[in-house]
């Protein structure tokens, strides 16, 4: 078995053998940082370096956060790996609805990316130590999660928890099956979450596990468009932090900012 | 998917069986009328295993009369370690085996029937599903009303499937469609059906013992595992290669319907009416190249002598499986069904008018109540041919498929579809018509071989058509295996343009310096002076832009465009340039076929590119003189070298030509470019 991976070895470097770009479908050779993706399509993913609000993490200038009705804000901040334009929805697209898993380490490891630049960013504004306590993700419904076979913002978040040694514990549950998000306008999409979140029975219980009167929670989700779900997930938790009198700060880290 | 597994003892001895719905299944083993058939013993082993894990113990697991006095945890035993080791040896060596690990709850094995202690009605099992039933106030279960809708709904989805393969969520899909009475019991009519045998109950990816890992929709093996929380196994695998079509996992339930080749006589043997060779050419407008071809392919369909006798059948498919099991690991092999089908090639010249030699043979099918397939691989083909089709055919049931279209669950004696969609059928066609063979998404595609073998009737046929056959297939046509016709001329009558040698610099060469050879220039400019639309075909995407702007500068006063597969505005283009408006068109080879342009010139700029091999610039040639009103249009090889690919496009054009003369299909006996 070795020697033949050997020769192999020697052979791939005489006449290479690309296996094709998850993305694209060209064969190319494939980047070590980013997996199963080509060079190509690694720098065609639309990072957002620099955010403009610093509430919901957007790269461009922001109206939604300045309105009125964005006051009744329960988490701190968002912030987001990348746009979202029609590259990253296509991916997203391709990962979620078609359910190619094979997306799934490429997305994790953009997460992590975007969580060391969030943390930079926290350490340099709080000027201390700044960590997260628990990493959650935003549920999908059972029905859901049985058609499509997998939550994907549950995977992210484990992805993230894994590398960065942090606690994944799924603490929120669903309530009733939303229409799909990504097929409504902004008003709808805001009523449409409203009282869909609760706080899972065991939550409280975990949280005060901790034994601390403040918590860091960091959420995580796909897409951020309104940020009406984040704003309603980041509600449960609080509600369930009450429970014990645990202060509780809500971070969200998304995948892309449409 | 979940499922319910169970151990059922008949008189022969142990099966494990699946059900969507364990009611049916009592009901029917265990009814007074299936003597020998009749069950002795059930028991249920699960209700929560993944489909895919009871359909292997349904196929593989032997079991023998020691069951018989076995315990549930001896039950449990032996299941879980045979699936393990089943699970572990297909697994590919990424997967960490210690992750599977099938369970058995113990809880759920147990007695649902035994002959000798009593009736249904005593399991608590089943009787709780009764209770259920009374309290939803529905009609009470097992009651012979009930049993006649379950009934009548069984034999309404067999009969909607007929010919179908599909996943559980595009058949729940095509129920509402149909608007099926009461969709929610979906499953317990599915049971009838399955237990009737009129519908198969497979799983999308199946774990093979020779081929190992196998999507049963599209024959793919490039697998994924991953965790599945709908059968809550840790290494469901799904098929990568045909997930635009829904994803095909482990755990989906693929529904098929069973095709039984009956005794009666095949569509094609009952064509007992002699055929009449005047009678076709006036009733279809054909020419006398086209009606001879058509009438061989008549006869052929008709023939049963040319079919292989059984006994090379079977020692075909024996080879192939042998063949199989000694290259496992490789992905492309033959299919074994790939040499059952009556198969036959139209070899017909560009521009020779194909569709209309198959309006015939699609004739004689639908006049003996069988079904026809046309399959084109690209969507707007589908949609031209469409109109055409009913046009020919006013009385017959249409169905027009491709991504997206309205028609897809519709029953009908014509379908045509776009390739992908024959991913949908199974064992549903009498006659399939494939059209341009050696196109882009058949060539080369081990999955829509698979697909095409699938949606055939084990008795029908295939007709192929194709201007350029793939090597394999003019192989088989020299060995004397494949039955063939040759439409060696035009429509019209009039010789193939012979493609004609210009030796000049490489287009790149020619941008740089920004001057074009002046022997191209020459003839380009004899072109647009006898009023010719001008195609010109170079290699590559980015030589489109720069190559415009240079001959532009040539022929200011002409309008040029260029378009190619990322244009967006590609179809009004080609549009203008039907209409006159664009005088000359750079493109690449996505335009060679399929494109009638009357008037036109071809001109093929580096035509020594590895990227154009023989059957696409024969095809790009077929691009010139296409109409009666100028039958001879010019088509130009420019490059640098003379290529192999050149020589064998130029040899087929001219051999076509000649096979054309000496049959007395050309109406210009003086023409020179014959040689």
């Amino acid at each position: 078995m070795l020697k033949q991976n050997r020769w192999q070895t020697w052979l791939s470097y005489l006449h290479p053998q690309y296996t094709a770009c998850m993305t694209c479908h060209k064969k190319a050779p494939l980047m070590k940082r980013y997996p199963q993706i080509c060079e190509k399509c690694a720098l065609s993913i639309p990072w957002i370096t620099q955010q403009q609000c610093k509430v919901c993490g957007r790269g461009e200038y922001c109206p939604d956060c300045q309105r009125k009705s964005a006051s009744q804000r329960y988490f701190m901040f968002n912030r987001s790996a990348v746009y979202y334009n029609d590259t990253m929805r296509q991916w997203i697209a391709d990962y979620k609805y078609r359910g190619q898993e094979r997306y799934a380490p490429l997305l994790g490891k953009m997460m992590i990316e975007a969580y060391q630049l969030m943390k930079r960013e926290m350490i340099e504004f709080y000027q201390k130590r700044w960590n997260i306590d628990i990493v959650t993700g935003v549920p999908v419904s059972s029905t859901r999660l049985i058609q499509r076979g997998f939550d994907q913002a549950a995977v992210l978040a484990e992805y993230l928890a894994t590398y960065e040694h942090l606690s994944y514990i799924p603490l929120l549950v669903r309530q009733r099956d939303t229409l799909k998000q990504s097929s409504q306008g902004r008003q709808a999409r805001l009523l449409n979450m409203q009282e869909v979140f609760s706080y899972a029975p065991h939550t409280p219980q975990w949280l005060a596990t901790y034994q601390s009167p403040t918590l860091n929670i960091l959420l995580v989700d796909d897409i951020y468009t309104t940020g009406s779900t984040i704003n309603n997930c980041a509600k449960a938790l609080i509600e369930a932090g009450k429970c014990h009198q645990i202060d509780i700060q809500v971070f969200s880290l998304t995948w892309a900012r449409s | 998917m979940h499922i319910v597994l169970y151990a059922i003892r008949k008189s022969k001895g142990w099966l494990f069986e699946i059900s969507l719905d364990v009611r049916i299944d009592l009901i029917w083993w265990t009814s007074e009328k299936r003597r020998d058939e009749r069950a002795q013993k059930i028991i249920c082993i699960s209700s929560v295993i993944p489909l895919g894990w009871a359909i292997q113990c349904q196929q593989y697991l032997e079991l023998d009369h020691r069951a018989d006095c076995w315990s549930p945890t001896e039950w449990k035993q032996y299941i879980e370690k045979w699936l393990y080791n089943r699970i572990r040896n297909y697994n590919h060596s990424h997967i960490q085996y210690s992750e599977i690990q099938p369970v058995i709850p113990i809880e759920q094995i147990q007695l649902l029937w035994d002959d000798k202690l009593g009736k249904t009605e005593d399991i608590p099992f089943l009787l709780s599903t009764i209770e259920e039933k009374q309290n939803e106030g529905t009609q009470y279960p097992l009651s012979s009303t009930w049993k006649k809708q379950v009934m009548l709904g069984a034999i309404t989805l067999a009969k909607m499937m007929t010919g179908r393969s599909l996943l559980a969520t595009e058949y729940i899909m095509m129920m509402t469609d149909q608007q099926v009475d009461n969709i929610q019991e979906w499953k317990t009519y599915t049971q009838l059906a399955y237990l009737t045998q009129s519908l198969r109950l497979l799983t999308g990816v199946h774990i093979d013992p020779i081929l190992g890992y196998q999507c049963q929709r599209c024959g793919s093996h490039t697998m994924n595992h991953t965790p599945c929380a709908s059968c809550g196994s840790s290494a469901c695998a799904y098929c990568e290669t045909c997930l635009n079509l829904g994803r095909s996992r482990e755990c989906t339930l693929l529904i098929q319907s069973v095709y039984v080749a009956s005794s009666r006589t095949t569509p094609f043997s009952t064509i007992d009416i002699p055929i009449h060779t005047e009678h076709i050419q006036t009733r279809w407008g054909l020419s006398d190249a086209q009606t001879e071809a058509t009438t061989s392919a008549l006869h052929f369909l008709i023939g049963s002598a040319n079919r292989l006798n059984p006994k090379t059948i079977f020692n075909k498919k024996l080879f192939a499986t042998l063949f199989l099991y000694f290259i496992k690991n490789k992905k492309k092999f033959p299919r074994t069904s790939y040499f059952t089908h009556k198969r036959f090639l139209l070899w017909a010249v560009t521009g020779a008018g194909k569709t209309e030699m198959t309006f015939p043979l699609i004739d004689s099918v639908l006049k003996n109540a069988g079904k026809v397939l046309v399959a084109t691989p690209r969507r707007d083909v589908v949609l031209e041919l469409a109109p055409r089709m009913a046009k020919a055919f006013p009385t017959t049931t249409m169905a027009v498929l491709y991504g997206g279209s309205e028609d897809r669950w519709q029953e009908a004696d014509l379908t045509i579809a776009t390739t992908h969609q024959l991913l949908r059928f199974s064992q549903a066609f009498d006659l399939v018509i494939l059209d341009e063979l050696d196109a882009f998404p058949f060539h080369n595609d081990p999955m829509l071989a698979y697909a095409a073998n699938h949606c055939c009737k084990s008795d029908g046929a295939f007709v192929y058509l194709s201007a350029t056959p793939p090597t394999t297939l003019q192989k088989e046509i020299k060995r004397g295996t494949l039955a063939h016709a040759k439409v060696p001329a035009r429509f019209h009558g009039h010789p193939l343009p012979v493609p004609k040698y210009i030796s000049m610099p490489t287009v790149n060469n020619a941008l740089k310096k920004k001057q074009l050879a002046h022997t191209l220039l020459k003839q380009l400019r004899y072109s647009v002076t006898r009023q010719a639309q001008i195609f010109v075909f170079v290699s590559r995407i980015a030589l489109i832009e720069s190559l415009v702007e240079l001959l532009q500068s040539y022929f200011p006063q002409l309008s040029i465009a260029g378009t190619s597969s990322q244009d967006v505005e590609r179809a009004n283009k080609v549009l203008l340039f039907r209409e006159q408006q664009i005088r000359i068109l750079v493109t690449t080879t996505i335009l060679e076929r399929g494109v009638t342009i009357p008037y036109s010139d071809v001109y093929i700029l580096d035509a020594d590119s590895s990227l154009f091999d023989a059957a696409s610039l024969v095809q790009m040639a077929g691009r010139a003189g296409r109409s009666k009103e100028d039958p001879k249009g010019l088509v130009i090889f420019a490059s640098k070298q003379w290529t192999i690919e050149q020589k064998k496009a130029v040899a087929q054009i001219k051999l076509m030509n000649r096979i054309a003369k000496r049959k007395g299909y050309l109406h210009l006996s003086k023409s020179t470019d014959i040689r």
